[in-house]
């Protein structure tokens, strides 16, 4: 609620009411359709990981395709087989392209892991393709018919 | 070979010379800029404050910090020309100020290419902007924004938007975010005089700001004329 004054003189009484419109994270692809699948993966990499005394920290989806973040904290030292090691066990629980950022400065490793898509194409979204664009239909019927009535102007 | 030197601090509340903030080996100008930039900030509360000191940079940490805003991040940027950015670190809950060292030998740049796939951006921001409800008048304005927001978050975690609306008054809150810089702050400020109120909480890791395309007629603070008609 907004007041104002003016000379003493109360004139305008303003109720700002904000209704709750978007509630939702930006991302380029449908996070409902594979939200299960990645629920699955995220249980997956962390069992893994505690295995080997790993903490490690799921920070949320990606933008662009789907897969997930994840937080490696508190390393002080490290070794590249120890690292390939870590990748390995994302590609085997069924990671399709995992990229690596260490954070000297927070002694942070980030692993980027982009998953199988979830989303199955269905048997006719492909169909399209096969179909030729409306002018070259339309010639094919005018040439067809032309043929049937014997005035096809190249085939005397 | 880098020197990595790092040290914890309290900041007083109000710091008279920078002489008494025991920091080896930091030649005095450099210093001089630290010193100032707590003393900017010195005013907000209680900071710890660290500093790793590379050949050709200074990377000052300040963490313990709530709530920061745009006008505050200015300030601190117009403390020394030697800052180069200030980075709001959401996971860390830190700010980041990175001070580059007076170098005599002349920097070649290597410009970075961009790694955010433009026209999908821009594609999937109207995408998001037209499957919800905001006001056709509205509709550029809005897919510019989220457009920075798809780009500065391309390859990363996915921001989540949350949206307020009150006719054409919008309120935006960002959360999972990572980070955030000044120099991108600064654009979205630049976009505009309808984006204001730019807030930063570190505590929860939001960022807020309000969108607004019209102004109160009570806000507005000319000086009342009074006009004769004859």
């Amino acid at each position: 609620m907004q007041k104002s004054y003016r000379n003493g003189w109360k004139i305008v009484l303003v109720y700002r009411c904000f209704v709750k419109d978007i509630n939702m994270s930006l991302l380029t692809y449908k996070y409902e359709t594979e939200k299960k699948s990645l629920d699955t993966f995220v249980k997956q990499a962390t069992a893994r990981f505690l295995d080997k005394n790993l903490d490690l920290d799921c920070v949320g989806p990606l933008t662009k395709t789907p897969g997930l973040l994840f937080e490696l904290s508190n390393v002080y030292e490290t070794t590249d087989d120890e690292m390939q090691q870590m990748k390995k066990i994302f590609y085997d629980i069924g990671a399709r392209f995992v990229s690596m950022d260490i954070n000297s400065m927070t002694q942070t490793v980030y692993f980027s892991v982009e998953t199988q898509s979830a989303h199955k194409r269905s048997f006719c979204t492909g169909l399209y393709k096969c179909v030729p664009p409306l002018p070259i239909v339309f010639c094919i019927v005018l040439c067809l018919y032309k043929y049937q009535s014997g005035t096809m102007p190249l085939v005397s | 070979m880098s020197l990595q030197i790092s040290e914890r601090n309290y900041a007083p509340s109000i710091l008279k010379s920078h002489e008494k903030l025991d920091m080896k080996n930091v030649e005095n100008e450099d210093k001089t800029i630290i010193y100032n930039l707590l003393h900017t900030l010195s005013r907000t509360g209680e900071i710890i404050f660290s500093y790793k000191i590379f050949p050709k940079s200074i990377f000052l940490t300040l963490s313990k910090m709530q709530t920061l805003d745009y006008s505050m991040l200015e300030k601190m940027y117009m403390v020394s020309e030697r800052i180069e950015n200030i980075t709001i670190n959401f996971r860390k809950k830190n700010v980041v100020v990175l001070i580059k060292k007076r170098s005599s030998d002349t920097q070649v740049k290597i410009r970075k290419r961009d790694i955010c796939d433009k026209r999908m951006a821009e594609a999937s921001a109207s995408n998001f902007v037209y499957k919800n409800n905001i006001r056709n008048e509205d509709k550029r304005v809005f897919t510019a924004i989220i457009k920075h927001f798809f780009a500065w978050t391309w390859k990363s975690v996915a921001c989540h938007i949350e949206l307020e609306t009150e006719g054409d008054h919008y309120k935006v809150q960002v959360t999972s975010l990572m980070s955030i810089d000044y120099k991108k702050l600064r654009t979205l400020d630049q976009m505009g005089p309808w984006i204001n109120d730019m807030h930063i909480d570190l505590e929860s890791a939001v960022l807020s700001f309000d969108v607004s395309r019209t102004e109160t007629i009570n806000d507005s603070q000319q000086p009342n004329k009074k006009t004769k008609y004859i």
